[in-house]
């Protein structure tokens, strides 16, 4: 590894918490992000875990170095973090501690290298590098101000399928930014790892696409902090995790929840359609039946007009027309023909309209963002949803003027659904028919609507788990608890929000901001 | 003579409209009367009688299922025909207790008139109206105490489709359920002659489970008189022998109704002697055989015709007790039936309420397509009774 980089330094560059512990478990120091994340107070490491994984903690100190616990943030909520600690000489550990609550599934804990940290003899600073480098999950490499290589741990050389002293002083982007099979490389200025190093903002996430040593591409989230090594030009630490699992389990999650709805729609749909098919069809019937006795009655009128006929009497040929007339019971024709026509007409209109609103819904969404009128977006789902609303509620449209906003609309329309759903479903079995009022605005630069009902509400404690991924209040097969934190997704995916105002027994309003021209800095 | 009275619900008074224009060439037939919505339905039942009510099921308010079901209390005689636009088997299942007929949106006018025709047949010429009312309010058939447990393990997460077939076909309740609703339209077309077991097949084991389950829901937890509960055992063991027997006595293309028919023999009796006892009015007497003064078989019978089971079966039913001078050409459902149950009238399952017919039974063995087969009739017999005794005796307690 490359030396003449100050140990404190580089472990306050470390998007991570790291620790030099002495007996029993007294913190000596602590990096900048601890510092920041973990809060300053702490000398005591063990009052940061939860009090429930203490134990485990504690008893495991000597058989394990590696485990997940919960660690309590400068903002009093515990998360789940990867601990690994490592014995340094002079009897002390330095701990390290990964921030994985937002991850889904708990990693397996990775094998241990038998060799461990070069205990013998070896400075402090060294050892903080090889734990904290060699023994992390995320893949970690250092450049100079050049962009040339200067070190690369171990992770990091597994995901890349190089070994650091392939690369050590060639160039970083060369190697993960590979020009794709049919392609040239982008240049290196155009480099997103590297435009932070001037700026020297630290802890930003870039997504990024890197290529391997056998030309295969995984994602990956990285995150730059500039590093200052004496007087020579700014280089970075830069850490990368690979996503290539967490978008796979997003995309699915996304599909699940589209298809769940859709189940739904589908048999509402059937049933929007079925009703007027059934009318249109026995209106239909009628007319055909109607129009055999409208012949015949002119049939009989044609021949009372035939000069066939000769002599007879005018009375008598009225006589004919008039029990001819009678018997095809022309009032009740002339009064429901019109009214069988025009019902016709207007249950074809129907299934047009839905058929209409069913291909504006399922909009697919291209990967640019596009300018729509979300009003009438908000329309065309209630349309669909119809049936899943009409039993349970009755629908108030307040929708303001609202310039066209720059989105993703299908995932907006599947937003749309979702609140309409939820707020259906919280008005299901309440005994009365309930209210669902939205309303839309311009505030400004954003664009708000909001999705009220005056249903039982959404208690406080379950309230600030609504929009996790998998959480539900429905029965088992009535939701997979994707609706909102899709909605969520999509609304962070915008730059815009999703907040909750809930009373009990009063009813719950969902409010959504979006900024009008798009998410800032989306088209660059 | 009055007409027939027939009521139509539904909350979208365009159906209405439209049902109300192309019935039109029947209001010489029927008195038609329409509602748009189950409490207005609910006034006008009270107001005057009627034959038959046609309801759709997702209204406001009152939905198709609680009308239907409330009027099976209060108006057991009205026959109940859904005509929905819900096209998922959920929902279906959830009105299969409610209804008696099941007709999709879209249907025809044909379609419709076909049904309300068959609902306004007379099944009894002596009891038509009190083999109605009792027959009418009757939404699950009860199995009896000692093979609940069968029902209860069917419901279970595990249950598999082998289990459900066994249990399906040798359950009374449950086969006349699925004929049922496997001849209406909500689970798409099938041949006319399924067999239970391929109807079970043919649904999956969930859908199976969601229809064991509704109907299980609706029965009493009260145990029933000892003297009735013996008696309903041996004509339950009666029927499982008969539907075991029949399986080789019915030619092949008669052989799912012959069975099903075997199996429902009795279902008159079953359904007189345990659903709904609540009635302080109601009288049975078990050795005349009636309830109200009702043969059990005619209700029985009233039963599967208001449930729309095949004529064949609803046939063989009614004509268990007659003597049977089938054609030399083949036997038919209903001589298959009679000469099965026959049969095992001489062993040990059999029903001891009716007589043995020894003659007839020689008779009906001499027949050429039982000779042709060439199977000795009563050693068949036996093995079907033990069959059914081992059936019988493996959930008692």
């Amino acid at each position: 590894m490359s030396a003449g980089i100050d140990a404190h330094l580089l472990a306050d560059s470390i998007p991570h918490s790291v620790w030099v512990l002495s007996a029993p478990a007294t913190i000596d120091y602590a990096n900048r992000h601890a510092l920041e994340h973990l809060g300053p107070e702490h000398t005591d490491w063990n009052a940061l875990v939860h009090a429930d994984d203490r134990d485990a903690v504690t008893r495991d100190w000597t058989i394990a170095n590696e485990w997940e616990c919960r660690l309590r943030h400068a903002d009093g909520s515990f998360r789940r973090h990867s601990v690994r600690l490592a014995p340094v000489p002079g009897g002390r550990w330095i701990a390290t501690a990964t921030d994985i609550s937002h991850r889904e599934t708990p990693a397996p804990p990775r094998q241990r290298d038998a060799d461990g940290p070069d205990a013998a003899g070896a400075e402090e600073a060294r050892a903080i590098r090889s734990v904290v480098m060699d023994d992390m999950a995320e893949g970690l490499y250092t450049v100079d101000g050049a962009g040339l290589l200067t070190s690369l741990n171990r992770a990091g050389a597994e995901m890349l399928g190089w070994d650091e002293q392939d690369l050590l002083g060639t160039s970083i982007h060369a190697a993960v930014h590979a020009p794709p099979p049919a392609g040239t490389q982008a240049p290196e200025h155009d480099c997103p790892l590297r435009e932070n190093h001037p700026a020297g903002r630290s802890g930003q996430t870039v997504d990024d696409i890197f290529v391997r040593r056998d030309g295969s591409t995984f994602q990956v989230a990285c995150s730059v902090a500039p590093l200052a090594a004496g007087a020579a030009t700014a280089g970075a630490v830069v850490t990368f995790r690979d996503m290539t699992e967490v978008r796979r389990a997003e995309l699915e999650a996304r599909h699940d929840q589209k298809l769940e709805s859709l189940g739904r729609l589908s048999a509402g749909l059937a049933h929007e359609i079925n009703t007027p098919i059934q009318f249109v069809g026995d209106n239909t019937r009628f007319l055909a039946g109607a129009y055999e006795d409208m012949l015949e009655l002119l049939l009989v009128y044609r021949e009372c007009m035939t000069p066939a006929l000769g002599e007879l009497a005018w009375t008598e040929r009225t006589q004919r027309a008039q029990a001819a007339e009678a018997k095809a019971d022309v009032e009740y024709l002339a009064t429901e023909i019109p009214a069988a026509v025009s019902q016709s007409l207007e249950g074809v209109d129907r299934v047009a309209s839905l058929v209409r609103a069913m291909k504006s819904f399922s909009y697919k969404d291209s990967s640019e963002q596009t300018y729509a009128d979300l009003n009438e977006a908000i329309r065309t789902t209630l349309t669909v949803a119809r049936n899943e609303v009409k039993y349970v509620a009755d629908v108030e449209l307040d929708l303001g003027e609202l310039p066209d906003v720059l989105c993703h609309r299908g995932d907006l329309n599947q937003v749309f659904l979702n609140l309409l759903v939820n707020a259906a479903d919280a008005l299901e079995g309440n005994g009365e028919r309930g209210e669902i009022r939205i309303s839309s605005a311009a505030v400004g630069p954003m664009a708000v609507i909001r999705f009220a009902d005056n249903g039982s509400g959404i208690a406080e404690h379950i309230r600030q788990s609504i929009f996790d991924p998998f959480f539900t209040t429905k029965g088992v097969g009535k939701g997979t608890g994707q609706g909102l934190a899709l909605a969520r997704a999509v609304l962070d995916k915008h730059g815009g929000s999703i907040e909750v105002q809930s009373v009990l027994g009063e009813g719950t309003e969902f409010i959504l901001r979006l900024p009008i021209d798009g998410r800032q800095g989306a088209s660059a | 003579m009055t007409l027939p009275r027939a009521l139509f619900v539904d909350d979208e008074p365009r159906v209405l409209d439209g049902l109300r224009r192309s019935l039109r060439g029947k209001r010489g037939e029927w008195e038609m009367v329409f509602a748009e919505g189950g409490a207005e339905a609910l006034a006008l039942l009270a107001q005057a009688p009627f034959d038959v009510v046609v309801s759709d099921m997702r209204m406001p308010g009152m939905d198709g299922a609680e009308l239907l079901t409330q009027i099976s209390k209060t108006h057991p005689e009205v026959a109940r025909v859904v005509l929905s636009g819900h096209i998922e088997p959920d929902a279906a299942i959830q009105v299969s207790v409610a209804g008696h007929r099941f007709l999709t949106k879209p249907s025809d006018a044909q379609s419709l008139i076909d049904v309300i025709e068959q609902l306004l047949i007379r099944t009894s010429s002596a009891h038509q109206r009190e083999a109605r009312r009792i027959a009418g309010g009757v939404r699950s058939i009860p199995t009896l105490p000692e093979h609940a447990g069968d029902i209860v393990a069917l419901l279970a997460p595990d249950a598999n489709l082998s289990y459900a077939v066994r249990t399906a076909t040798h359950d009374i309740g449950l086969t006349a359920k699925l004929l049922q609703l496997s001849n209406s339209r909500f689970f798409g077309e099938r041949p006319r002659n399924s067999s239970v077991e391929s109807i079970v097949n043919a649904m999956g084991v969930p859908m199976v489970q969601a229809v064991a389950g509704a109907g299980h829901q609706l029965w009493s937890p009260d145990v029933p008189d000892p003297a009735i509960a013996r008696h309903l055992q041996t004509a339950w063991r009666h029927a499982v022998a008969t539907a075991c027997l029949v399986e080789s006595v019915a030619s092949p293309a008669n052989r799912p109704h012959a069975q099903a028919a075997a199996l429902l023999q009795d279902v008159g009796r079953l359904v007189c002697l345990s659903v709904p006892a609540g009635d302080p009015h109601s009288s049975i007497d078990l050795a005349a055989a009636t309830r109200d003064g009702v043969p059990f078989r005619d209700v029985g019978v009233e039963l599967l015709h208001l449930w729309g089971l095949p004529l064949p079966i609803v046939a063989a039913v009614s004509q268990r007790d007659v003597p049977q001078q089938p054609d030399a050409s083949g036997l038919g459902v209903a001589a298959a039936v009679r000469t099965a149950h026959l049969l095992i009238q001489q062993t040990e399952s059999r029903d001891p309420a009716v007589g043995t017919h020894e003659e007839e039974l020689a008779r009906l063995l001499s027949h050429p397509q039982l000779k042709a087969q060439g199977i000795a009739w009563p050693q068949a017999a036996e093995e079907a009774s033990r069959q059914a005794g081992l059936w019988s005796e493996h959930d008692k307690p």
